[in-house]
């Protein structure tokens, strides 16, 4: 019998969605931000490349010793913390950094560049006792900050142009990146920035914040689907809870047992709740230019009927039906910590639309701000709070209340996570202000290196400070600024720009795909289904040692490069040696590297001995980590 | 058929003695912490390569590999039916030349469970939803390969494990695994691939990188901790693939070669495949990427729509299969033989007349090519309608459409590798299964493509 394979109709269930006893169906978790099997071994990485780039930048004095934690200056709360923590842990501290290993740390930290040889020595010669926060404040109030953290803001709300569930294309992603970064550049206050992306209402070419509704779009589905899409990023990014993703398909009990502890006791039914809220929303899609090329928006609005129906089978989430006779779910808050449930339409102020409703609850609540905080935590400590950054566990976070064995408390620190998420709802939310906190405490300032031993478990008690390796942009701008010569790049309708840090997604330069290229082989991403990632490949190695955008900045014949301006003012080898150091590395050479190189220039001749130097020190172990 | 003796003679020349520059892929991964194994598999362990050619943007199946002929049939496809297969011939006339060798066999029950382009391709790259449990962190299948085969390799096998060319946006990447097995992606040409040599020259590349290992020698192995991916692993991996006669000559290839595989990207790719196998240099998979299919509309205007990539596929690809049909393998046979190849889109076109735009849009029915590796060709494996509109026939014991996991599942077993494999060294703490299991079906191999 011939029997026809008949598609369901519309669309197919996607694969994976029965639920099942073994818990191995759960089909939806978002991307965990480091690929490391567990946080032992992912401890264990961070203190051997901290060990080995340390080494490789800095002579640890023998016999120097580190410091006892009681010992080192408390400059605000943070230090209190971390210091009282390690003492009372017995676990020494790392001395605090030198001004040149500060200089550059925070500069990339705060700019995503390297300081240039005037800044370098105009800091070190600097008398000033209070001269590193006179620093921090200046590099905050710089437009290169502004950058730096549009490019971040940029990768957490996924601005990309094309996407596995939807493409907003170029000139919605232009209006989208003009919005993020009018905000860090305004300072807008990161509680009021979540409450206009969350409620965004208008047209994407015109109103940037309309570019996050559209961009969690799930296609191929009934509307529910996208209400649940909407869910999950507000969940995800905002409160760093990506099990709300799993919730939305079935049950936490037999799925979540071993993920997370929170989400085991949830329903999904309950998660429906925080769908709900998206039931009035509409976004209709408007070709405004048919092309090529093809101009498309979107204007969204909210209405005043629609339901989250439960009344599918199809799409891309297991059928949603009725329960006990409940057909239709009304919004509901379902994030609590303590498991009674927030009664049905509770927060809900008259007059205020769902969206308005769901974005004032959910940035009122101290988890966003936990989540805000472990994401600028992370990305300056390098050791997030709660790793990866949206995988919290609400039931993991109260030292006060710790959960049962083998759980254990999620938190690197969870009394200070919670007093800097008081301190950030306090503060309105000002990123620029926590951004300052944190760099200005001396837990930020520790050195990297340790004398004496380390110990593996010392790694949650910010001991010392942990490497890591340049963002991709980082790179790219470093190589850049060393070696003095700058790039143009178009990037569409945007105005050009010279530096990778500027670009406004992860795909660019539109302008010069060799660039792009060099900048993919350092893990950027698409903010999409390929997140950006840190580790090194032979690609790497390739490019840092023989792409054209490192040979063409060597040579002292590359007009205006670093080379070119130091040998015309000296034929001093030390002291070209020195410039190039300062200019590439922001830090002096060690007398036992200028013992190795001092040959070099007798025998391959100055200039080419230079030209070789500036490469060395592009491809050096240490150019391309912060330390 | 081209003279293939040139190249049996450059093969004999290339078979040069390593450098014996150790030190590539040094210390074993963290990685097997636990494996399991679901059920009863089996094993067919006939090919040593894979050659995976993704065709992004999603072929029309009715107009190339499940050809229906209709009243839209523009008159230079000129269908004929060669061993009983209806094929495009004027179309894409080496690959018909190569059907009728029996070089190959076509699956066309093929089914995707979405139409949407990033999706899909990423779905047939990592054979799993992307958007599922393990979506987010799986590996693409060359990845898996790579590690998989990693303990086969020899010290002069040089290359990367899993090679990508012309890869682009839709490439799938290592997912959780270290990135000594993340797809070397690299765009062919016929004097070679770009970065594989330094602008001042060997020399002075020579002295300035012995220099930086001298500078960089403080960073000596830590007592924190095994080995994980270092840069310094990387770059003397990248070190190791500059200057060496025999990379470099894999990566090259003469005009004469080019103009026979079409003097096109993909050709270029195709004959670099060719080479990359036949020097047997470490890669053991490699993935080729062939856009332009998304032929909404104009799908049959001249020297558009549908015929730049048909045609490029048709000359590259068909070259490939004829060169590695020559070219002997293991045992007796050919290199063709130990080299299985998957033709693949990630979801089909509407089928019979052509849309308003004058093209056809997606579909969820669609085909794949298969050669190589062990499977008998001048085959056709399931059947569609007379419309083409719905699987009629899925041709296989499964008795089901063939997903993009089944293909996975085919293309391991292939290999020799255990494709109901569960690591447990994966960061979600739940294992990570090479074939996901799912509601609907899971992945198997297509035992019958070698019957």
């Amino acid at each position: 019998m011939k029997t026809k394979w008949l598609l369901l109709p519309a669309v197919v269930i996607a694969s994976g969605l029965l639920v099942s006893a073994a818990g191995t169906d759960c089909t939806f978790l978002n991307t965990p931000d480091e690929y490391m099997p567990n946080v032992e071994s992912r401890h264990a990485a961070r203190s051997r490349l901290t060990d080995q780039i340390s080494r490789a930048a800095f002579d640890v004095v023998p016999g120097a010793s580190a410091l006892e934690a009681n010992t080192v200056p408390r400059k605000n709360f943070i230090d209190n913390a971390i210091f009282d923590r390690m003492a009372t842990a017995g676990i020494q501290s790392a001395p605090i950094t030198s001004d040149a290993e500060f200089l550059r740390r925070v500069t990339l930290d705060l700019t995503g560049r390297i300081p240039s040889a005037a800044d370098i020595d105009a800091f070190t010669t600097d008398t000033n006792p209070s001269k590193r926060d006179l620093k921090i404040d200046a590099l905050i109030g710089s437009p290169e900050f502004i950058d730096k953290w549009t490019m971040f803001y940029g990768d957490l709300l996924r601005n990309t142009p094309t996407g596995t569930n939807i493409s907003l294309g170029t000139d919605d992603r232009d209006t989208y990146y003009l919005y993020i970064k009018d905000a860090i550049a305004t300072n807008k206050p990161y509680d009021q920035m979540a409450r206009e992306l969350i409620s965004a209402t208008g047209d994407t070419l015109v109103t940037g914040q309309t570019n996050w509704p559209v961009n969690n779009t799930i296609a191929m589905g009934p509307a529910q689907d996208t209400y649940d899409g909407q869910a999950v990023q507000i969940s995800s990014m905002f409160m760093g809870i990506n099990v709300a993703d799993c919730l939305l398909c079935h049950d936490g009990p037999h799925h979540l047992d071993t993920v997370n502890l929170w989400g085991s006791t949830q329903t999904r039914r309950n998660m429906w709740g925080l769908s709900a809220y998206f039931a009035r929303t509409r976004m209709q899609r408007v070709v405004v230019t048919p092309g090529p090329p093809q101009v498309i928006k979107w204007i969204v609005s909210d209405v005043n009927t629609g339901d989250y129906n439960l009344n599918t089978t199809t799409g891309n989430r297991t059928a949603r039906q009725p329960i006990n006779g409940i057909r239709v779910i009304t919004p509901s808050y379902p994030f609590q910590a303590n498991g009674s449930p927030i009664p049905v339409g509770s927060g809900t102020v008259s007059g205020e639309t769902y969206r308005a409703t769901i974005a004032r609850l959910t940035t009122s609540d101290l988890q966003f701000s936990r989540a805000a905080v472990n994401y600028i935590w992370g990305k300056l400590m390098v050791e997030a709070f709660v790793s990866p950054a949206n995988t919290f566990d609400l039931a993991r976070l109260d030292p006060n209340n710790p959960p049962p064995a083998p759980w254990t408390l999620q938190p690197t620190n969870p009394a200070l996570l919670d007093q800097l998420a008081r301190w950030f709802q306090q503060n309105h939310y000002d990123i620029r202000a926590l951004t300052a906190l944190i760099t200005k405490s001396n837990a930020y300032q520790l050195s990297s290196t340790y004398p004496g031993t380390w110990d593996i478990a010392y790694v949650p008690y910010y001991a010392r400070h942990y490497v890591r390796r340049l963002d991709a942009e980082e790179i790219h701008d470093a190589i850049a600024k060393a070696t003095g010569i700058l790039g143009t790049y178009t990037i569409g309708a945007l105005p050009p720009v010279q530096w990778a840090m500027q670009l406004p997604d992860t795909r660019g330069p539109s302008g010069n795909g060799a660039v792009a290229q060099f900048l993919n082989a350092f893990g950027r991403g698409d903010r999409d289904a390929n997140p950006r990632r840190f580790d090194g490949s032979i690609l790497q190695g390739l490019n840092l040692m023989n792409n054209a955008f490192v040979m063409t900045r060597i040579h002292q014949a590359n007009a205006g490069s670093t080379v070119a301006t130091v040998l015309a003012q000296t034929t001093d080898v030390p002291t070209i040696i020195r410039q190039l150091y300062v200019n590439s590395l922001s830090r002096q050479p060690r007398p036992d590297e200028i013992a190795m190189l001092t040959p070099m220039f007798q025998q391959q001749g100055t200039r080419v001995a230079a030209e070789s130097l500036q490469w060395m020190l592009l491809n050096k172990l240490d150019f391309i980590f912060n330390y | 058929m081209k003279n293939i003796d040139s190249l049996i003679d450059r093969r004999v020349f290339f078979k040069i003695a390593a450098t014996g520059l150790t030190g590539y892929f040094l210390s074993p991964q963290n990685m097997c912490a636990q494996i399991a194994y679901n059920g009863s598999t089996t094993i067919l362990n006939t090919a040593r390569y894979c050659i995976y050619v993704l065709l992004p943007g999603a072929p029309s199946q009715i107009d190339t590999f499940d050809l229906h002929v209709g009243s839209w049939t523009p008159a230079n496809f000129t269908p004929n039916t060669i061993n009983g297969i209806d094929w495009p011939g004027g179309l894409l006339p080496e690959l018909g030349g190569q059907l009728g060798l029996n070089n190959f066999s076509i699956i066309r029950s093929c089914q995707s469970t979405a139409l949407v382009h990033n999706l899909l391709q990423n779905w047939n790259q990592i054979a799993r939803n992307p958007t599922s449990a393990t979506g987010k962190i799986a590996p693409n299948i060359g990845s898996i390969v790579a590690l998989e085969t990693e303990p086969q390799r020899t010290p002069n096998q040089k290359l990367p494990g899993f090679l990508s060319l012309n890869g682009g946006g839709s490439l799938a990447g290592n997912g959780y695994f270290p990135g000594k097995y993340a797809p070397f992606d690299v765009t062919p040409s016929p004097t070679g691939i770009a970065n594989l040599a330094n602008g001042d020259g060997p020399a002075v590349f020579t002295a300035r990188y012995n220099m930086l290992q001298a500078l960089d020698a403080r960073t000596l192995p830590s007592p924190y901790g095994a080995k994980l991916d270092e840069m310094a692993d990387f770059y003397s991996g990248a070190r190791n693939l500059m200057y060496d006669p025999a990379v470099t000559a894999v990566f090259q290839f003469s005009t004469a070669d080019r103009d026979r595989y079409g003097n096109s990207a993909f050709g270029n790719a195709c004959v670099t495949a060719r080479n990359v196998l036949w020097q047997d240099l470490g890669t053991r998979y490699i993935q080729i990427t062939l856009g332009g299919w998304d032929n909404h509309q104009n799908i049959y205007a001249n020297n558009a729509g549908i015929y730049p990539s048909a045609r490029q596929l048709d000359a590259g690809l068909a070259n490939l299969m004829s060169d590695l049909s020559l070219i002997p393998g293991r045992n007796g046979k050919t290199l063709l033989d130990d080299t299985l190849i998957v033709v693949k889109g990630e979801f089909g076109r509407t089928v019979g007349n052509i849309t308003a735009q004058q093209g056809r849009d997606h579909y969820f029915v669609h085909s794949a090519l298969i050669a190589g590796g062990g499977t008998r060709g001048g085959r056709v494996l399931g059947k569609t309608t007379s419309d083409a509109a719905y699987v009629e026939d899925p041709g296989w014991s499964e008795q089901r459409p063939v997903y993009a996991e089944d293909i996975a599942a085919t293309i391991y077993s292939a290999m020799g590798i255990n494709y109901a494999t569960v690591r447990h060294d994966d960061p979600l703490g739940r294992g990570f299964e090479y074939i996901p299991t799912t509601t609907g079906y899971t992945g198997k191999p297509i035992l019958e493509l070698f019957q």
